[in-house]
């Protein structure tokens, strides 16, 4: 086993430099560059100062160079700084993670428990009406776009009845502390987690649904096993194997922050970062949380291999 | 499988916990925040029952006033666009412009004009202080003008002090400072320019923002820029800087020995958006007073709503920019004729009438009345005459790439409507949006266009057209007129409005027959307001046209909230 984790820890590193070189070359065919976007059209500029600040950025060299650069630095422990602020790169992310890491991780938690729970109740009610109910609803809540879920969240609560902030994190000037947080926390909480209940709910339905016609479930029942204790001790174990995949495949996304979702309501995430760097051509930024999140995807991804061998001995790795 | 169960247990309750333990971590280091900053809060509550006793009524209402602000920012001053809410709250210049367009004297009490402009004295302030207490002098504006100048710092608005003595040598590196700035005594500066600009003072110094010398002045050039003092300013205005959470807001306090008084208003609180409809959201809800000043958030088919609501006044702006169509003077576009029918083709007036409405149809570049004579071609909307000009300048009929970069829905409908009535006399035109900013500066610097839609701040002063007329400027795009270099450099030149009327006018007739570029509208902005600040809506009122990239004065220390 261990042989196996330390293969794929060795193979992970070309893994990450390949990435971050895509990614580099990718965000560099895009047109233009932060120089463009600091020049507004509504601000008269002498074009003499365009050449000069490409200069200063270090832009004027060859894409080749500028990788190279980048990664004598990164071995150095050096991130970089953001093209556009100056800031330390390590830095602005840092400031980052807590806030997304709160609104992502109480998100999941609450997605995994309560869809896992209602699907796994749906299955074992199949046909029922509240299976039919749960059903649509979840087709409802995967299909209406994630901001549009958003705004009417808003526009109900925020605005026509007037219960929760529309945006932010905390309440500027009046530091109320945790429950200031919490009612801040609820709305985009309650977008985020609409979608991801009814993607929990449709793996659980399924997976428990087809764990239960199964031979070995057949054969406890025959046996004269009490129902409670087949569901429970046989068939929800093994229910869980492809939960425990959709879980690690929502570890990375429990860091790269729900983009739209930190937009809309001003959730001052990683999400808003990434947008940002992209939209003004913030290299440094943008290759900082490529690869953080990169080393975040591929260990979750080990992770979650290693927990299924755990849980599913028919797994082994050599 | 019991053993293996329970691993994958341990594991999921190991994840919640640390989830857990990080927002309760995070969540008491909000409390313990808080705590500290309530501490503070009642000691400045001691200190400011003083103040209050003058505004009585006022002291049962929480002064605190939030302005929309643009998430992304805040950024040094030095390289910022349409954004400079913070050099007038926290920053100020030595002489700003009022909402009125007159001038305030700020951080120089009064200054002197000498040898018809080419001179220029200023008068500092004895007694102002910055908000760490040191004393303000005249070091800091030679510092502030000189880093301004300095091709190392890199600053775009470099060209504002490009009038100041040695600000070439500056620039290509033989020297280190302007030579025209001058420490007469700690509270004069005398700052001499290479050519006499009797304007000077209201078009170039009131971009010029003063900054702590004992703070920066040791800070290598190009590290100013990245320096945590963009994240924490020390400054000399009315408001001092408390508080920044990134992406979250600003927080600014009254600055009780502001030497126009202590504001009235305790708190500022720049709240940052990056979503127009939510900043809009906020404003309804309450949870700001005011939208973002320089930035488009209220489109014109908002605003009649917006203003239905009660508590709410909108105030229709001036943009001062035109929005006109770029030609590419390097292509086919060198025959006025063609150029004339362009503009003769769009009916501009119902187009605005339908998609637009409230904004001006344009004749000319310059926004500014005064500036338009009595007798310019109105080009009433005329197709056949726009065919006829077309094929007496042998108009080749070919497909025109066409760029522009506002992806909203106005704008969209905007360009449809211009590509039918192109369409309608035979000039095929392919709209192409790009993306704002870096897509479109791209393609325009780089001349990768045919034809394009844009819209230009012309700044407080016509002279601030020379960006798009006079020869080899960029925006020109290759149009070349030496009679308007002539004139533009003249306007230049002349002290008051009566003797640079005829100038202007004579360039905007010329531009208006000559059409280097095809003026078709000027752009409107609204901006929001909640009724209980009594300050804000009355001042923008009176302004009608947005000043854009300089800070203005607009007597915030006497605003205040009523309820």
């Amino acid at each position: 086993m261990w042989k196996y984790i330390i293969r794929r820890l060795l193979i992970s590193i070309p893994v990450l430099l390949g990435i971050t070189l895509v990614i580099f070359l990718l965000a560099n065919l895009m047109p233009g560059d932060v120089v463009d976007f600091m020049m507004s059209s509504e601000a008269p500029m002498s074009k003499d100062l365009i050449p000069q600040l490409r200069e200063s950025l270090g832009l004027d060299q060859s894409i080749p160079i500028r990788y190279v650069l980048w990664l004598k630095e990164l071995l150095k422990g050096n991130l970089g700084y953001s093209y556009l602020t100056y800031a330390r790169v390590g830095s602005l992310i840092a400031k980052r993670i807590l806030p997304t890491l709160e609104l992502m991780g109480i998100s999941l938690l609450i997605s995994v428990v309560v869809g896992v729970l209602l699907g796994i109740i749906t299955a074992l009610k199949q046909y029922s009406l509240l299976d039919y109910i749960l059903t649509v609803l979840g087709f409802l809540g995967r299909s209406i776009p994630i901001f549009f879920i958003g705004m009417l969240l808003i526009y109900f609560f925020a605005l026509r009845i007037p219960i929760f902030p529309v945006a932010g994190m905390i309440t500027a000037g009046a530091n109320r502390g945790i429950t200031d947080n919490i009612w801040h926390l609820i709305l985009p909480l309650t977008s985020l987690s609409i979608l991801r209940i009814a993607e929990f709910l449709r793996y659980s339905r399924a997976s428990m649904l087809e764990v239960l016609h199964s031979d070995f479930i057949w054969m406890a029942r025959s046996k004269g096993l009490k129902e409670k204790w087949v569901i429970f001790r046989h068939a929800f174990g093994n229910a869980l194997i492809p939960i425990i995949t959709l879980l690690g495949l929502n570890i990375p996304v429990l860091f790269s922050g729900a983009i739209i979702i930190e937009t809309v309501f001003q959730w001052p995430g990683l999400g808003t970062l990434f947008i940002f760097s992209i939209n003004q051509r913030d290299y440094p930024v943008l290759m900082g949380l490529s690869l953080i999140l990169s080393i975040i995807v591929l260990l979750s991804n080990l992770l979650t291999d290693i927990i299924y061998s755990f849980v599913d001995p028919r797994i082994k790795y050599e | 499988m019991k053993m293996k169960k329970s691993l994958l247990w341990i594991v999921v309750v190991v994840m919640s916990i640390s989830m857990i333990a990080a927002f309760s971590l995070y969540g008491c280091k909000a409390e313990e925040e808080a705590a500290v900053e309530e501490a503070a809060a009642e000691e400045e509550v001691a200190e400011e029952v003083a103040v209050e006793e003058e505004v009585a009524e006022e002291a049962a209402v929480e002064q605190i006033y939030r302005e929309g602000y643009f998430a992304g920012g805040p950024r040094p001053t030095f390289i910022t666009t349409s954004d400079h809410r913070l050099d007038i709250t926290v920053n100020e210049p030595l002489v700003a412009i009022t909402w009125q367009g007159g001038l305030k004297e700020l951080l120089a009490e009064s200054y002197e004009m000498k040898e018809n402009g080419k001179v220029w004295v200023m008068h500092l302030r004895k007694d102002v202080k910055w908000h760490d207490g040191e004393d303000f002098t005249a070091d800091d504006v030679v510092f502030s003008y000189n880093a301004y100048a300095n091709p190392e710092v890199g600053s775009i608005w470099a060209s504002k002090a490009a009038s100041i003595k040695g600000f070439e040598d500056v620039q290509n590196g033989t020297a280190e400072e302007l030579t025209g700035i001058k420490v007469i005594d700690p509270y004069t500066v005398q700052i001499e320019l290479s050519n006499p600009i009797p304007l000077w003072i209201r078009i170039e110094q009131t971009y010029l923002v003063i900054f702590p010398e004992h703070l920066l002045g040791d800070i290598p050039a190009d590290e100013l820029l990245g320096n945590d003092y963009w994240r924490n300013r020390i400054g000399t205005g009315p408001f001092k800087w408390i508080d920044f959470k990134e992406d979250q807001y600003i927080l600014l306090e009254r600055n009780e020995d502001h030497y126009l008084g202590a504001p009235k208003l305790e708190k500022l609180i720049y709240q940052m958006y990056a979503e127009t409809t939510t900043m809009i959201s906020a404003l309804v809800a309450g949870e700001i007073d005011t939208t973002a000043y320089e930035g488009t958030v209220i489109s014109p088919q908002e605003a009649p709503n917006l203003a239905e609501q009660e508590h709410l006044e909108i105030v229709k702006m001036e943009k001062g920019s035109p929005a006109f169509i770029i030609l590419n003077h390097d292509k086919e576009w060198s025959d006025v004729r063609i150029r004339q029918a362009i503009r003769y083709a769009i009916d501009v007036d119902s187009m605005l009438e339908a998609i637009y409405p409230g904004a001006k149809p344009a004749y000319t570049l310059l926004p500014q009345e005064w500036t338009h004579p009595n007798d310019m071609n109105t080009y009433d909307y005329n197709p056949e005459k726009a065919k006829q000009l077309l094929e007496e300048a042998g108009w080749s009929g070919r497909t025109v790439d066409f760029i522009y970069y506002f992806g909203d829905e106005q704008s969209k409908n905007l360009v449809a409507a211009i590509q039918q009535y192109l369409g309608d006399v035979g000039i095929d035109i392919k709209p192409r949006l790009l993306e704002g900013g870096a897509g479109f500066n791209t393609a325009e610097n780089s001349k990768d266009f045919d034809m394009g839609l844009v819209g230009q701040g012309m700044g407080l002063d016509p002279s601030g057209g020379e960006f798009v007329i006079k020869t080899g400027e960029p925006r020109a795009h290759g149009y070349s007129n030496p009679r308007i270099d002539e004139l533009l450099q003249e306007g230049k030149l002349l002290a008051n409005q009566e003797e640079r009327e005829p100038i202007y006018q004579e360039i905007s007739k010329i531009y208006n027959e000559a059409l280097p570029q095809v003026p078709l509208w000027y752009d409107i902005r609204f901006l929001g307001f909640n009724k209980r600040v009594v300050g804000s809506a009355e001042h923008y009122r009176e302004q009608k046209l947005i000043y854009f990239n300089m800070p203005v004065y607009n007597e915030i220390e006497t605003w205040y909230i009523a309820e």
